[in-house]
């Protein structure tokens, strides 16, 4: 009998399935593996699983975290946007308009056709020569009419049931079309600085923005994108930066400004407001009002939750749920999720300070605390581990659980480290948990040897090999010292390593 | 129970459908991505739409007595080849007997699935930096196993055997966790 296999691993077949590249003439030789035991099924249905949920995972990693609004300060944005998730159900939305459709075209044939009134003409908006096209969204794609199906029996065998073949579809009824504006725009605030896909949303209907456009109240903005990028400027002075992914609603200034972030990301800069009047900025959650201070909110879409975190001032923060209130002063920071007790906690930690004296700490994951080159003043230190595998030696600081600190623009990382003579370099990279990605700093190649040494990298310069880079508020949970060069591991010695921000003025 | 074709819509056919149909999409998805791995996501979407639309069609004829998921996954499976055939478009490698073997085999496992799927946050964090950094390269980037191995300093064979490795912890990971959560519920 011969060899299913061809003389392929397992991990030869799944690799070249994954990626599409089975050399052609050997897909039987696949499917024959594949069929050969019920093993290699599973085998092959749990690597498609993980590999699906990976690729969701990767690419959906900015938006299960969105909803980040900051005030007072600014950040990059590098965020990905996602392409394909099952975030995305629009197969439900597909099954939502099939059905809408049936009902509509059995509407159709018994009563005729009624269109919405047209909205009560309250302002009178400048004559447009035509309709701007509306962009839709990178979220749900647009349902396309139905295909026609093959009216014929189709012969082919299945042993799943198949349902006989179905008549040709109900025909779809053109949409009326949407009653003509006729309004007056009243500006209450100014859109600046728009770069990449930026759209702007009135009664759900999105059109691309232009710089130094008007945006009237009830209006809200889409950030399309990881480089889209908008300003929004009131008129005193207050502004309202957007990026990436993100989507700010209904805009308003009535009893003072007030936003919805919907999702993503924004950093404001907040003139002075009257007390009667606060800035609000609502989330799915909750509400902050805004007297004039600095603060941050996080709004984690898939939790349900959004973290209050103040760093001047003071801010009322009213869960929406049950109208509960609370006043987080500065260096606290306030949870509002549904179930979980409404108060205030100290700031999770910017910072960070490890020194290796005597004893081990819980946050080395590997590494071994010892005296080390000896030095006035100090005790002990961390000696990093060989990994032969890679030729390396290496330290991990971290903390699944808490996370070793969260980073701040301007964050630096200092740290003290001893070498052996035949060490060509040092790498550091930290997991940042907020982006799913191993980001680290250039290599260190102008090392002093055998002699312990202080050097501080900034948070800024950390890149991963694709580009990728760290982003303000990302939780960091492991931090990685190693060797490098092509000379393998030598020994290492770590020790007083600290995480500090310089705050910009 | 379905509404036949050409009668008027029934409301509570409607809300059977949308339920049932709702709680099998994102297997019907799943299914359709195991024939198309590296992509052509149109293709993919393409398969859901026609099996969506032939799923409402037929929705009569569905049997109660027995599993949807199994019928629709049976339709997507349908689907796939006369999706195929009917488009002129590259064949699938995957043969109708593996598919099948799979269409089965997915209906098994799709109750847990979804569970399963919300613990991979948690398992990627216990990788080990080298791991997680070939998950980034290879899923979020898009780099080929070859292009990683020259990151890596190292083979093209050494990063898939990485990566199956990795899948398959991630996957232990995630079946136990999604095991301890059902136990904590339960």
């Amino acid at each position: 009998m011969s060899d299913p296999s061809a003389g392929r691993s397992p991990e030869d077949w799944v690799a070249l399935y994954l990626e599409g590249r089975i050399p052609p003439g050997e897909e039987a030789a696949f499917n024959a593996w594949v069929q050969s035991n019920p093993e290699n099924v599973d085998l092959l249905i749990q690597q498609l699983d993980v590999h699906g949920s990976l690729k969701s995972q990767f690419e959906k990693a900015s938006l299960r975290s969105t909803g980040r609004i900051r005030l007072a300060g600014r950040g990059r944005g590098t965020r990905r946007r996602a392409t394909w998730n099952e975030s995305r159900s629009w197969l439900g939305a597909a099954a939502v308009v099939l059905l809408g459709l049936a009902i509509v075209a059995v509407l159709w044939k018994a009563e005729p056709q009624v269109r919405p009134a047209p909205e009560p003409v309250t302002r009178r908006e400048p004559p447009r020569p035509e309709p701007e096209p509306t962009l839709a969204l990178p979220a749900p794609p647009p349902v396309p009419a139905p295909k026609p199906l093959d009216p014929a029996p189709k012969k082919e065998e299945t042993p799943l049931p198949v349902p006989p073949p179905a008549a040709a579809p109900e025909p779809i009824l053109p949409e009326p079309p949407p009653p003509k504006p006729d309004r007056t725009i009243v500006a209450v605030a100014e859109l600046r600085d728009v770069k990449g896909v930026v759209l702007v949303e009135q009664a759900g209907q999105r059109r691309p923005a232009k710089p130094a456009q008007g945006l009237s109240a009830g209006e809200g903005i889409v950030t399309v994108g990881k480089d889209a990028f908008a300003v929004i400027v009131f008129p005193d002075g207050t502004s309202v930066e957007l990026r990436g992914e993100t989507e700010l609603r209904n805009l308003s200034v009535d009893k003072g400004k007030r936003l919805f972030l919907a999702r993503g990301t924004l950093d404001a800069s907040v003139a002075k407001q009257p007390p009667e009047r606060p800035m609000a900025i609502e989330t799915p959650q909750a509400e902050a009002k805004v007297l004039g201070t600095t603060l941050r909110l996080h709004v984690d879409a898939r939790a349900e939750s959004t973290l209050l975190e103040v760093d001047e001032g003071k801010v009322r923060l009213t869960r929406t749920t049950d109208q509960k209130a609370l006043d987080v002063a500065a260096g606290s920071g306030a949870l509002a999720e549904r179930g979980i007790e409404l108060k205030a906690k100290p700031l999770p930690k910017t910072s960070l300070a490890m020194a290796f004296e005597d004893a081990g700490t819980a946050r080395v994951q590997f590494g071994k605390i010892v005296a080390g080159p000896k030095r006035p003043g100090s005790r002990g230190c961390l000696a990093g581990l060989d990994v032969p595998d890679d030729r390396l030696t290496r330290v991990i600081l971290g903390d699944a659980r808490s996370g070793l600190l969260r980073l701040r623009d301007g964050a630096v990382l200092t740290f003290d480290y001893w070498v052996a003579e035949k060490v060509e370099a040092l790498d550091v990279y930290v997991w940042d948990k907020t982006q799913q990605a191993s980001i680290g700093g250039t290599s260190l190649l102008s090392l002093t040897k055998e002699k312990w040494t202080r050097v501080t990298i900034p948070f800024s310069d950390f890149e991963s090999r694709t580009g990728q880079r760290l982003q303000d508020g990302d939780l960091i949970t492991e931090l990685t010292i190693q060797t490098g060069g092509t000379n393998g591991g030598g020994p290492l010695f770590v020790d007083n390593v600290d995480v500090t921000v310089v705050r910009k003025k | 129970m379905g509404p036949p074709q050409d009668e008027p819509v029934n409301t509570a056919a409607h809300d059977e459908f949308l339920r049932l149909f709702t709680s099998v999409q994102p297997a019907l998805r799943r299914f359709v991505g195991y024939h198309f791995p590296s992509g052509r996501e149109q293709e993919i979407e393409d398969v859901l739409q026609e099996t969506a639309l032939v799923l409402w069609r037929k929705f009569g004829q569905y049997d109660p007595g027995k599993s949807f998921t199994s019928w629709a996954l049976g339709v997507a499976h349908f689907e796939l080849r006369h999706s195929q055939r009917a488009r002129a478009r590259a064949p699938l490698a995957l043969d109708e007997r593996t598919s099948d073997l799979l269409a089965r085999r997915s209906a098994e496992l799709s109750p847990g699935s979804e569970r399963r799927r919300n613990t991979l946050d948690r398992c990627l964090s216990k990788l080990d930096p080298r791991s997680r950094e070939a998950l980034s390269l290879y899923y979020e980037k898009g780099l080929s196993t070859q292009q990683i191995a020259e990151a890596f300093r190292g083979t093209a064979n050494m990063v898939r055997i990485l990566l199956f490795r990795t899948r398959q912890s991630l996957a232990r990971c995630m079946m136990s966790a999604a095991r301890q959560e059902a136990g904590g519920m339960g």
